[in-house]
């Protein structure tokens, strides 16, 4: 199953008027597991989810879901993807119960027993206004309503962005708890890397509209190391992502195995998520 | 996808309810006293024979006088059609966009070509359906007056069967600006506004026009030369060749003839200098019974529009991706 692959994207570019807000991204998300889509703001991320479910069509390239091309908008697609919007809308003058019915009016599959009971466990009461109930909440009601219609692709579009550090924990725990024992794919994007880390297994990451790194994540911290050593500022070296340099010393991140044999000048140390991510984020067109 | 769309527009439909019922008990009271006074009083057969009139001009003045401002009145129906158009038919979409749920409803199962027949198909039948409702009243209580005055005159037009299609043109306006748009109150606004223009516009350029008024010459000016149900969209003057005068010749012949003073003996004077230049009336006049047929062009021209809208709105809403 995790061979498979969720969604292929294949030379795909999205152009809004003049500005190209995604240009030449090929990328195959495997399926089955929890994939992290890490971009500044403005690099392309929304656009890059919103293809891929489908919400909008490329303006050049293909996507393919699941094994099929996708047609946009096609209701047998939408109703094998569980999408939770930026800032998770919900109609505010809807009661929660309201919203349950609107997803198992128009949706083939919706779990209503399990999204009550999940709803019953956080505590969210099912007569309350959408509009009354804070933010963390309104999240989590956004969550369950995606994960009823058992979906097999989850997209999240920064979830956690508009939450407290107590909401983004609570919402973390209930996504990982909800798609722990299923094979869902869950594609995620984020700026808060140190809670990627801790559920995600895969990643991409876009800078400027482009994919400048995609692998599963153990797999990127293995390929990246930093050499410390005397203060260079010219370093020129297979592989190098980005410097930064120091009074007395320079550190470069550098994609190489750890295995690869370095000058003798250098001390080698692996590399975490974090400054892998902030090294790519910084790096230079 | 019925079950969502009575949801999101419930609180519309129970208003339009509530107005109707508003309206409609005052308006049977006064109606049915109305019908029961043109019975009663005989205007009918006033109407019908020519000999009788004479005698019956004071009855129709006061009855006139007594239900024609009450008639007058009914010219606020044509704030219905902007209504729906601005409260119901421009929040439609340009909310949905505006608090991001369009991300929401159009990644369920369901197409967006299928989301939006729905909303249009059931919020459609509901406005048209109260429109129907009113003009039927309200048609129905204009009935004594339609006889005694032409039908065509703009209120009779306005409460006519014609106010479903002028509805439905307005709903579809309100939806195009909304998917244009993407603000509520903006949509809003540019619906009323052109809701108005067009509307202005047609009532009082096109109108006249839809079909090529007959016209009729008179050498003396006859109040009763035309039945009173024509409806006279223009007069003037005309000379022996043919040719009609413009506004400010015919105003240098009364200031002439009467040496600026105000019009004197029921323009006996202007007639006799009228008669030794050989100048005559004209009058330009849709006969009563064109109405029903300037009524479907009517129908027909609000139709076009509003499926166009539709249609234009259906593309927007398939190609929006923001």
């Amino acid at each position: 199953m995790s061979s498979d692959v969720a969604v292929q994207i294949d030379r795909v570019g999205k152009r809004y008027g003049r500005h190209w807000a995604l240009r030449d991204c090929t990328l195959s998300l495997p399926a089955g597991r929890i994939i992290a889509l890490v971009g500044a703001n403005g690099a392309g991320k929304t656009t890059l989810l919103h293809l891929a479910i489908g919400l909008m069509p490329p303006t050049e390239g293909s996507v393919s879901l699941l094994g099929t091309p996708l047609k946009p908008g096609r209701p047998q697609t939408l109703s094998q993807v569980g999408f939770v919007a930026q800032d998770h809308p919900l109609y505010r003058g809807f009661t929660v119960a309201e919203m349950l019915r609107y997803c198992r009016k128009t949706n083939t599959r919706f779990d209503q027993a399990g999204a009550e009971g999940r709803l019953r466990d956080l505590g969210i009461p099912l007569n309350r206004r959408t509009g009354r109930l804070s933010g963390g909440q309104q999240a989590q009601v956004a969550l369950t309503l995606a994960l009823a219609k058992q979906p097999r692709l989850l997209v999240l579009d920064e979830p956690v962005a508009s939450l407290d550090p107590l909401a983004r924990r609570e919402f973390m725990k209930t996504l990982i708890a909800a798609v722990a024992e299923t094979d869902v794919t869950v594609l995620l994007s984020s700026h808060v890397v140190t809670e990627l880390e801790r559920i995600c297994d895969h990643m991409v990451l876009l800078r400027g509209g482009r994919v400048r790194l995609a692998g599963d994540i153990d797999d990127l911290l293995a390929g990246h190391r930093v050499l410390t050593g005397p203060r260079v500022d010219d370093a020129a070296l297979d592989g190098l992502v980005t410097a930064t340099h120091g009074e007395r010393n320079s550190h470069l991140l550098v994609r190489q195995p750890a295995t690869a044999p370095t000058h003798p000048r250098w001390e080698a140390h692996p590399v975490n998520l974090e400054e892998l991510v902030l090294a790519y984020l910084e790096g230079q067109d | 996808m019925l079950w969502v769309t009575w949801r999101q527009h419930r609180a519309a439909l129970l208003t339009g309810l509530f107005l109707l019922a508003a309206v409609t008990v005052p308006t049977l009271v006064s109606g049915f006293a109305m019908h029961e006074e043109y019975r009663a009083a005989g205007i009918a057969a006033c109407l019908t024979d020519p000999e009788a009139r004479a005698g019956c001009a004071q009855l129709l003045d006061q009855f006139t006088a007594h239900y024609g401002q009450w008639g007058n009145r009914m010219i606020w129906v044509t704030f219905l059609p902007a209504l729906i158009g601005a409260f119901v038919g421009a929040p439609l979409l340009a909310r949905e966009f505006e608090n991001g749920t369009w991300r929401f409803a159009f990644t369920q199962g369901v197409s967006r070509t299928r989301w939006l027949l729905t909303q249009l198909t059931v919020v459609g039948a509901a406005a048209a359906v109260l429109a129907l409702a009113c003009s039927v009243l309200f048609t129905w209580w204009r009935g004594p007056l339609d006889a005694m005055s032409s039908p065509m005159r703009t209120a009779a037009f306005t409460v006519s069967p014609g106010l479903v299609a002028l509805t439905l043109f307005a709903l579809a306006l309100g939806l195009f600006a909304g998917v244009l748009l993407r603000r509520t109150v903006i949509a809003m606004g540019l619906t009323l506004a052109v809701y108005l223009t067009v509307r202005i516009t047609l009532e009082e350029t096109l109108r006249p026009h839809y079909l090529s008024p007959l016209v009729r010459t008179d050498a003396q000016k006859a109040a009763d030369a035309l039945p009173p149900t024509a409806w006279v969209v223009d007069e003037g003057l005309i000379t022996t060749a043919g040719n009609r005068l413009s506004d400010g010749d015919e105003r240098k012949i009364l200031q002439q003839v009467y040496d600026g003073d105000t019009v004197r003996e029921g323009g006996a004077a202007l007639e006799r200098y009228l008669a030794e230049h050989g100048l005559r009336h004209y009058t330009e006049y849709h006969p009563a019974d064109r109405y029903p047929i300037m009524l479907i062009i009517e129908i027909g021209l609000y139709l076009g529009l509003a499926f166009a809208l539709f249609a234009a709105a259906a593309y927007l809403v398939r190609r929006r991706t923001s």
